[in-house]
């Protein structure tokens, strides 16, 4: 399970011109494999990650995950159960906690509630946070608690494909490494197709591809 | 639902503001509708308690005294043959008549008077400087009967002692001279004596004169006659029932006997009602506008905060999209929870006062709701991919 991109661009209208913030891209991101795209901020790389989770459309070429164009999925159902997106400010519900977090996305599949729970369960436990931590809301985390209460979440909703966006920019070096850990875990022991954007050379180094992007352009 | 739950119960400020609001506003229009009852009310008993007089007068309206009503007019004033259909006495109330007719005592010129109450002739109210003196187990209430009694002024009472008469009655020749009648003689007992201007007056019941003159001349003329109407509600009934004997007072009819049959004028006096019911009506107008803005301003503040609401959420808003939820999923689930929210308020608030008023109520939630909903449906519809942008 992969993404591939044909001939991808996408423009928006800025407070006074139009910018062109992806431009002919294209590339295949194969599954079992930890991608980087690192590049200069307003190169176009959030904009493209989002238009890989299905956020919107791009305005030319398309964008093909699992075998299916974008245009053709019912995109909340994709980011329900094809692709995951983490951000770096981890998005989790403050009033939920730990474990309601991680299985809000079961409940969004009608997953019954015991069977979610066990699976948020074993989700936890795969990001190493105690069972203590179910009850916990995301205010009484660490920045790379929070972070890891967001790959569980992924984790549990059982997505092949995870995006991240930063998943490490405010975290510290351990937590980092801890973090970009659970992302190689993943894409190599179970075949996940990992797409990271960072910053941080550290991170890219620990990937199996890396891609810059410049000017909405990807230069390999 | 578990989620809508979750958001309610461990956001209790967040909850319990919403809540609070629309029990305030609930509480708010309940007070406000029932001091709209209230002041209706009030106004209605304002409207009831309000004098309508009427008075027969002559055409142009300007007498009414002295006027020889005959029989078949202020009968129709009187109970039992006043009745029926087109008679007025159901209609009218405290009915005022006074009837006079003369006849000679000792040589000299008296009046026999039957009035109704002391209040049918001028001379005998307290305002006018009259007093009256009952006997032991008389009073005000002689004059509704028809008992032969009277009311003699003190002069005469004293004339009468004076020359040995029997203190407790007074005797009446009428002859046949007078006003066209017949020879007749009757007793009146005095049950009281007045102080006043008409001492050589004898006052009795309305009654007792119509009989003596069913006796003596075959029929008693009235000289004045005024009631009131019993509700006010029948204003429309009495001008349409006086108007088949009566004619409207009209002072260019001046030197008229008669006027399209009629030789009496009734006149209604109905201008203090009038202006009352005009008054009335401005007031409640006033409240009506007062109120309509005041329900039409909760709707608004409804509208306000419901949008407002979602306004502060629109980080989770666009968390839920990101995560997959379909857009009837985040819009049922915030409706439901601000629903679940307002109605508890507005039950709790409007219990007070009986779930008063119930449109009103339903109009606040449904603004609310509105508020929130198109605030909602701009969330929505905004560009994903633009929120996130924004939101980072």
């Amino acid at each position: 399970m992969g993404i591939t991109l044909k001939s991808v661009s996408y423009s928006y209208q800025g407070k006074y011109q139009t910018v062109r913030a992806v431009n002919d891209v294209s590339y295949d991101f194969g599954g079992g494999k930890v991608y980087t795209i690192i590049g200069k901020s307003g190169s176009g790389k959030t904009t493209l990650l989002s238009l890989m989770a299905g956020l919107d459309l791009p305005v030319e070429g398309e964008i093909v995950v699992d075998g299916k164009s974008t245009k053709d999925w019912d995109r909340n159902q994709m980011r329900r159960d094809v692709v995951s997106v983490i951000y770096q400010n981890y998005n989790l519900f403050p009033l939920l906690t730990v474990q309601e977090n991680i299985r809000y996305p079961l409940s969004l599949k009608k997953m019954p509630k015991k069977e979610a729970i066990a699976a948020s369960r074993e989700a936890r436990a795969r990001v190493e946070l105690p069972e203590s931590y179910d009850r916990r809301f995301p205010r009484q985390l660490s920045g790379g608690e929070q972070q890891r209460v967001a790959i569980a979440r992924t984790l549990a909703q059982g997505c092949k494909i995870i995006l991240a966006d930063e998943p490490t920019g405010n975290l510290d070096s351990a937590n980092s490494r801890n973090i970009v850990d659970i992302f190689c875990s993943l894409a190599h022991d179970d075949g996940c197709t990992v797409i990271i954007i960072t910053h941080d050379m550290a991170v890219a180094e620990r990937s199996d591809v890396v891609i810059r992007m410049g000017d909405g352009k990807f230069s390999l | 639902m578990g989620y809508t739950w979750i958001r309610c119960r461990r956001s209790p400020l967040f909850t319990a503001a919403v809540f609070l609001f629309s029990g305030l506003i609930a509480l708010a229009l309940g007070s406000l509708q029932r001091g709209l009852l209230s002041a209706q009310s009030h106004y209605d008993e304002i409207y009831r308690q309000i004098r309508v007089a009427c008075t027969v007068t002559n055409l142009t309206g300007e007498q009414s005294n002295y006027l020889n009503i005959p029989p078949r007019i202020h009968a129709l004033f009187t109970e039992g043959t006043g009745s029926g259909p087109d008679g007025l006495a159901d209609l009218l109330g405290d009915v005022q008549i006074k009837g006079a007719l003369q006849f000679s005592w000792e040589g000299r010129e008296f009046t026999l008077a039957g009035v109704t109450a002391l209040q049918a002739d001028p001379n005998l109210w307290p305002e006018n400087g009259c007093a009256i003196f009952w006997n032991e187990g008389a009073g005000d209430w002689v004059f509704a009967g028809k008992e032969l009694k009277c009311l003699v002024s003190e002069e005469l009472m004293k004339e009468l002692r004076d020359r040995e008469f029997p203190e407790d009655s007074f005797a009446i020749h009428l002859e046949a001279g007078d006003l066209w009648g017949r020879e007749y003689d009757v007793e009146l007992e005095i049950a009281g004596t007045y102080a006043g201007e008409a001492e050589k007056t004898i006052y009795c019941p309305w009654e007792a004169y119509l009989e003596i003159c069913q006796n003596a001349m075959r029929g008693a003329i009235a000289d004045s006659l005024s009631a009131t109407l019993k509700d006010n509600g029948d204003l429309e009934r009495l001008r349409e029932r006086a108007g088949q004997w009566f004619a409207v007072p009209d002072a260019r009819l001046s030197g008229a006997y008669e006027s399209e049959g009629f030789s009496f004028a009734l006149d209604i006096n109905d201008a203090w009602l009038e202006k009352a019911q005009q008054d009335l009506k401005n007031s409640m107008a006033v409240n009506r506008i007062a109120a309509a803005s005041i329900f039409a301003l909760s709707a608004g503040a409804g509208a306000v905060v419901g949008f407002l609401t979602i306004r502060s959420r629109k980080h989770e808003i666009a968390l839920l999209r990101t995560l997959g939820t379909t857009n009837r999923g985040i819009y049922g689930s915030y409706a439901m929870e601000q629903a679940l929210c307002v109605v508890s308020g507005i039950a709790a608030g409007g219990a007070v006062f009986r779930w008063q008023p119930p449109y009103q109520l339903c109009l606040f939630a449904v603004f609310y709701l509105a508020g929130l909903s198109v605030m909602l449906w701009i969330y929505l519809r905004k560009n994903l991919l633009t929120v996130m942008r924004e939101e980072e």
